[in-house]
């Protein structure tokens, strides 16, 4: 979108954002969405020209009332748009109008005016692939449908069980219905735009999801397939991504009390899967070492809804950061996984850093450089 | 439980849920009997398979295999294979057993994982706001056995709940939340027990009017006229009923709060609240801000009103729990930008004119 900062254009404090006087001068320009702030020191004849910054007079009228210098004003809003604290009437005509309007505020705090509906429109547009569609991909499948995303395919070739409702977004009338189709259905009640590929098959080894993932050329992958393991269909998928450059995110799960937040993996930018198997193995339990487990084949473990909803919520935040291809909203579990406490409601995070073994990046090193694309 | 078997003959028993470690000292032959209790024997089969291999190894003990099950049993090791089939029909047991399995792990005995289960069957809850968070809290307590419920909503399904609402079906727009909500309930739960009120909580509504006197718990979503003023409005009800208010969503500068739980005469009371934010803020003051109407200006992503309702609903399960924690006093906020988790203690306020006389009594009755 073309934006202009000349003494014509029309510019306004962005709804979500207020602005606190912090004395000598200095203003706080808070984000309330992401709570983030910046600071600008300003003239009082500026500061005045802010505080009618409402959008209905144009630059030169305003400044006129209150005596201020246009030039000095189209470059503080120059300055201000860049930090995505005001923006022009027409941008905000334009998101008061748009369905998703909440999730334009929001990326708002992240993306100048000029650039936030094409931010928008990367993140509609992206074709998201989820491997295995139990309780927490069911869960992030309509998350990300909730904030606008359009172009699915769900892979899993289980179906669904009275067992599946405690926890998962399935309904009493999906039982015994595919979990592909039931999310679809799902997915289409909130809106007639989405397309979804199902695909009603089981990953078993790194060749088929391979053979599937290929036909489906997501541009991001989301892994929440447990079964054989959590780790083994990371490790496939770690290698689908690494061989043709499609980033994923691991979903995580749950283990007892705590929701798991798996790390965000774009190949050759960030720590890839192999390299946190490297780190997890150096920090294992020591005290435990030399011990042997007891075999046990039946274990029944434990879930919670609220704990699949933790997981899932994180993973489509992660996914939503990664759709909109930017270095101004990077995903936040690159080189890192965490854990929800649900007895204490902590989160905790242990970090996994690019490891130079692995060879996955091109140093090894914390990726700190420019980022050739993020996705 | 993990099991671990050190050179020694020492079995770790390590409780994942709360990291507590039992250690045992063990003969040989009682280890290797440890993997046989998968469920598949009776205890009495598994005494006499432990006897026999006793004296096939020519190995003297002195204490019988069922009572080290009733001692593993005992600390909460060992359950019964057919625990939940005791109190629950084969239907609950299909849909529960992961649930009751993770009660377990919390409460640390059969007995008490049931009765959690039991408690949020007969739990009777009043839901003030079916929006963004309210919509996600209500799904969830149905997946997790709630059953009874009274909605309150005034508005009914529009487009733009697509991008929040966690019933949203576009066939739907246009209908009350309230009974799309109480619908959805009618179509999960086993034995359902619902009202459906369309009607605004505001400043000069009777709440027992609203809601009726048969309440157990009450949440607040509710985001008009305001929710801190009816929050406050609800407290003062709360505190003379005794009655617990869970306060979640409807902030707009709070999208992921993990809510406050407000127990009377535990927690502070939204006055306490209200007066620690209104010293604590003292200095905090925007400029009026130029844009008179913001209603379409603030944001909001669906994934942080799933986590606010998950942080919501997992309070209201340690609220029911024996051993789920204690009861916080405070807020906690999850910020997006770095996932991390902002969180501050408020203390209960001793001269609260709402809630300070709780306190007398309490310190009074002690
Ligand atoms: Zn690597
Ligand atoms: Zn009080």
């Amino acid at each position: 979108m073309q934006i202009e900062f000349s003494p014509g254009s029309h510019w306004l404090i962005r709804p979500s954002v207020s602005v606190i006087p912090v004395g000598d001068g200095v203003f706080d320009f808070f984000q309330s969405s992401t709570r983030r702030s910046v600071r600008f020191r300003l003239s009082s004849e500026i500061a005045s020209v802010i505080r009618g910054l409402d959008g209905r007079q144009c630059l030169e009228d305003i400044c006129e009332v209150h005596n201020a210098s246009v030039p000095q004003i189209s470059h503080l809003m120059e300055a201000l748009h860049e930090r995505c604290a005001v923006e022009p009437r027409a941008v905000r005509d334009a998101i008061d109008a748009a369905e998703h309007y909440r999730v334009l505020n929001f990326l708002g705090d992240y993306f100048p005016a000029a650039e936030l509906f094409a931010a928008f429109e990367r993140l509609r547009s992206t074709r998201i692939a989820i491997v295995g569609c139990g309780a927490v991909g069911s869960w992030t499948a309509v998350q990300l449908a909730h904030s606008g995303f359009e172009n699915f395919t769900l892979i899993d070739g289980d179906h669904v069980e009275e067992s599946n409702l405690n926890r998962s977004i399935f309904l009493h009338e999906d039982i015994g219905a595919p979990k592909v189709e039931a999310i679809a259905s799902a997915l289409h009640r909130i809106s007639h735009r989405v397309q979804v590929r199902r695909v009603r098959e089981h990953v078993h080894d790194a060749n088929g999801i391979r053979a599937l993932l290929s036909e489906a050329r997501p541009d991001v992958i989301v892994n929440c397939a447990d079964e054989p393991s959590v780790d083994l269909t990371s490790e496939w998928i770690n290698d689908y991504s690494q061989h043709q450059g499609v980033p994923y995110v691991i979903a995580g799960g749950y283990n007892l009390h705590l929701s798991l937040i798996g790390m965000t993996v774009s190949p050759g930018v960030s720590a890839c899967f192999n390299c946190s198997r490297i780190t997890l193995d150096e920090l294992e339990d020591k005290s435990l070492q030399g011990v042997r487990r007891l075999w046990r084949p039946k274990r029944n473990l434990g879930s919670l809804a609220p704990l699949t909803g933790i997981t899932s919520s994180l993973a489509t935040s992660e996914v939503l950061r990664l759709a909109v291809r930017s270095e101004r909203l990077r995903p936040a579990m690159w080189n890192r996984r965490g854990e929800f406490n649900f007895l204490t409601n902590e989160l905790s995070f242990v970090n996994l850093p690019p490891r130079s073994e692995c060879g996955c990046t091109s140093d090894g090193k914390e990726t700190d450089k420019e980022q050739r694309s993020l996705i | 439980m993990d099991v671990y078997i050190s050179p020694d003959s020492v079995v770790h028993f390590v409780f994942l849920s709360t990291r507590k470690r039992l250690r045992l000292r063990v003969t040989p032959l009682l280890i290797e009997c440890l993997e046989w209790l998968d469920g598949s024997a009776s205890v009495l089969e598994l005494d006499e398979r432990y006897e026999a291999r006793a004296s096939s190894l020519d190995v003297k003990h002195s204490s019988s295999f069922t009572s080290f099950i009733q001692y593993l049993y005992g600390k909460g090791i060992l359950v019964r294979k057919d625990w939940m089939q005791h109190s629950f029909c084969p239907e609950k047991v299909r849909r529960y057993s992961r649930q009751l399995n993770f009660f377990l792990d919390i409460e640390e005995s059969e007995a008490a994982a049931t009765a959690l289960l039991k408690r949020i069957m007969d739990c009777r809850v009043a839901l003030i706001g079916v929006g963004a968070v309210g919509s996600w809290i209500l799904r969830e307590l149905v997946q997790i056995g709630f059953q009874r419920f009274i909605i309150v909503d005034p508005k009914e399904l529009k487009l733009t709940d697509r991008t929040r609402n966690a019933f949203f079906d576009h066939r739907l727009i246009g209908r009350p939340k309230a009974m799309v909500a109480e619908s959805f309930v009618h179509g999960q739960v086993l034995k359902p027990e619902t009202r459906a009120v369309r009607a605004p909580l505001d400043i000069d509504t009777n709440v027992e009017e609203l809601i009726g006197s048969d309440v157990d718990l009450i949440i607040n979503t509710a985001d008009e006229p305001y929710i801190g003023a009816t929050s406050i409005k609800l407290s003062r009800y709360c505190v003379t009923k005794r009655l617990p208010l869970l306060v979640a969503g409807g902030f707009d500068a709070h999208l992921a709060s993990l809510s406050e739980m407000i127990v009377p005469g535990q927690t502070p009371c939204s006055d306490c609240y209200a007066k620690h934010f209104e010293e604590t803020l003292r200095g905090w003051k925007p400029i009026s801000h130029p844009i008179v109407d913001r209603r379409r200006g603030f944001g909001g992503l669906p994934s942080l009103s799933a986590f606010a309702a998950s942080a919501a609903v997992l309070k209201i399960v340690r609220l029911l729990s024996e051993r789920g924690g204690d009861i916080e006093q405070g807020r906690g906020e999850f910020l997006f930008d770095q996932y991390s988790i902002d969180s501050f203690k408020v203390e209960r306020n001793p001269e609260c004119s709402t809630c300070g006389d709780l306190g007398r009594l309490r310190a009074h009755a002690d």
